[in-house]
């Protein structure tokens, strides 16, 4: 359960950076109202998944032993390992988007360093705020760090994901080794992270009042990309359903037999539900802008992207080669409470984040104002 | 039908606005450093975080209890990868 927890916790973290470094290249307005929660939301979620490929070690204080580091016995990682691309693909991923995420939020330090009422909080943020004057100087050096900053944090989006995808994709397993895996779970974790941004975003922008911020336009372009990437996701279903069958390999045919009528069936069928057929009602636009029904199908896609990682993971071990090796898999308890706590984890970061930091940028906000158009 | 005039409408056209037209550099301001500067917390935020919490300390134990277990905790018997309970 380890490994499936860690795929989506990864892919939840995929849609913040996509929508603050690739919306931000293609010059998406939209983006600036939610891209500072959705980067938020990726750290958190990022730092989850980071967990479990460390707990699963079974020797957590030895993880250290993952890092390349100079040592006596000249004992070097296992590069060919898929655990060893992880860790330098997340902790890349991980390093990038928080640099990305903490520049963003030097301009808006320097706001609130300065709008503060009590000497604690003016010394807390003016020391975040880095010395930040808001002098020319200071934008123009921003704004290159900024684009720089995104444009390495683009190609990570896709890397991280992709590298995720290699934990299986290099396996002999059947139902694993397929070469469509990258993208197929780059377009899952996007699907599955606007599903989380969604998510968390509706009861906010209404608990807070900040639907003159966050407005229906964004909840649109939203769904419409949860849309796009379901159907990619639901693509890559009917691929895996083709692959087994075209390749005439009797151990891929017997996976998707087993997936569709093996004792995980109805996990799989969950999953094409949860997945496929759910959000077709995307397509209409009365769905998308009822903002209950909307959040329903983001609970739904969040809950059917875990049930994809549990069906690729559990049901292509549960019977591999080896009939001996065969059994069923049911998680323990401390499973459940390690998930539930990654999720606590998760939340309790989250509420911190929107109490003391801000969840939106204020100074990207005030460029797309039309106060801020220039007449020429 | 292609000999058909397209809808010059404006309003046909009309989209969502990004942002609300009344909003305004002050009001942004305003309203997002408000949300972090005020002192009243909402009472909605402290049931959220108090649950969130809760859960996390869910975390604490079970890493704890894998910490002095090991990973028999998940009903893993022998060295083979993935942690099966048979």
């Amino acid at each position: 359960m380890d490994i499936l927890n860690f795929v989506w916790w990864i892919g939840i973290g995929h849609a913040g950076t996509l929508i603050s470094a690739i919306l931000l290249l293609l010059r998406q307005k939209w983006r600036t109202s939610i891209n500072r929660f959705a980067e938020a939301m990726t750290l958190f979620a990022v730092a989850q998944a980071g967990m479990y490929p460390i707990m699963h070690l079974g020797r957590p204080w030895l993880a250290y032993w993952l890092f390349p580091y100079p040592n006596t016995m000249g004992i070097w990682p296992q590069f060919r390992s898929p655990l060893m691309w992880d860790v330098f693909a997340v902790s890349t991923y991980a390093t990038v988007s928080a640099m990305f995420w903490f520049v963003g939020l030097i301009p808006d330090f320097a706001t609130l360093r300065d709008r503060a009422r009590s000497k604690p909080w003016q010394i807390l943020y003016g020391l975040l705020a880095m010395g930040w004057r808001g002098s020319a100087r200071h934008w123009h050096r921003y704004e290159m760090a900024y684009l720089l900053l995104a444009g390495l944090a683009t190609p990570l989006v896709l890397s991280v994901h992709t590298i995720v995808s290699f934990d299986f994709a290099v396996g002999v397993i059947p139902g694993w080794h397929a070469t469509m895996f990258p993208p197929y779970f780059v377009a899952g974790a996007i699907y599955a992270g606007f599903a989380m941004v969604l998510l968390l975003t509706i009861p906010l922008r209404k608990l807070y009042g900040l639907e003159g911020f966050i407005t229906m336009r964004h909840m649109h372009n939203m769904a419409k990309v949860m849309l796009a990437t379901g159907l990619i996701v639901g693509y890559g279903y009917v691929m895996e359903a083709f692959f087994g069958w075209y390749s005439g390999n009797r151990y891929e045919r017997y996976m998707v037999w087993n997936r569709m009528h093996g004792p995980y069936a109805g996990y799989y069928w969950a999953l094409i539900i949860c997945n496929i057929v759910t959000p077709q009602f995307l397509w209409i636009k009365k769905v998308r802008s009822n903002l209950l029904v909307l959040w329903l199908i983001c609970i739904v896609v969040s809950i059917g992207m875990w049930l994809e990682r549990f069906v690729i993971v559990v049901t292509s071990l549960h019977r591999d080669f080896v009939p001996s090796s065969w059994g069923m898999y049911q998680p323990s308890v401390w499973d459940w409470t390690m998930f539930l706590g990654t999720i606590g984890f998760f939340f309790t970061l989250l509420f911190l984040f929107i109490r003391f930091l801000p969840m939106i940028s204020i100074f990207e906000m005030r460029t797309i104002l039309p106060e801020a158009e220039v007449e020429e | 039908m292609a000999d058909e005039p397209h809808n010059l409408d404006p309003a046909h056209h009309t989209t969502h606005p990004v942002v609300a037209p009344e909003l305004t550099f002050a009001s942004v301001t305003d309203k997002i450093s408000s949300i972090v500067l005020k002192r009243k917390t909402p009472l909605w935020w402290f049931l959220g975080f108090g649950i969130s919490f809760i859960l996390f300390q869910l975390l604490l134990l079970t890493i704890t209890n894998l910490l002095f277990v090991g990973i028999g905790l998940w009903g893993v018997t022998f060295p083979w990868p993935g942690g099966w309970t048979f």
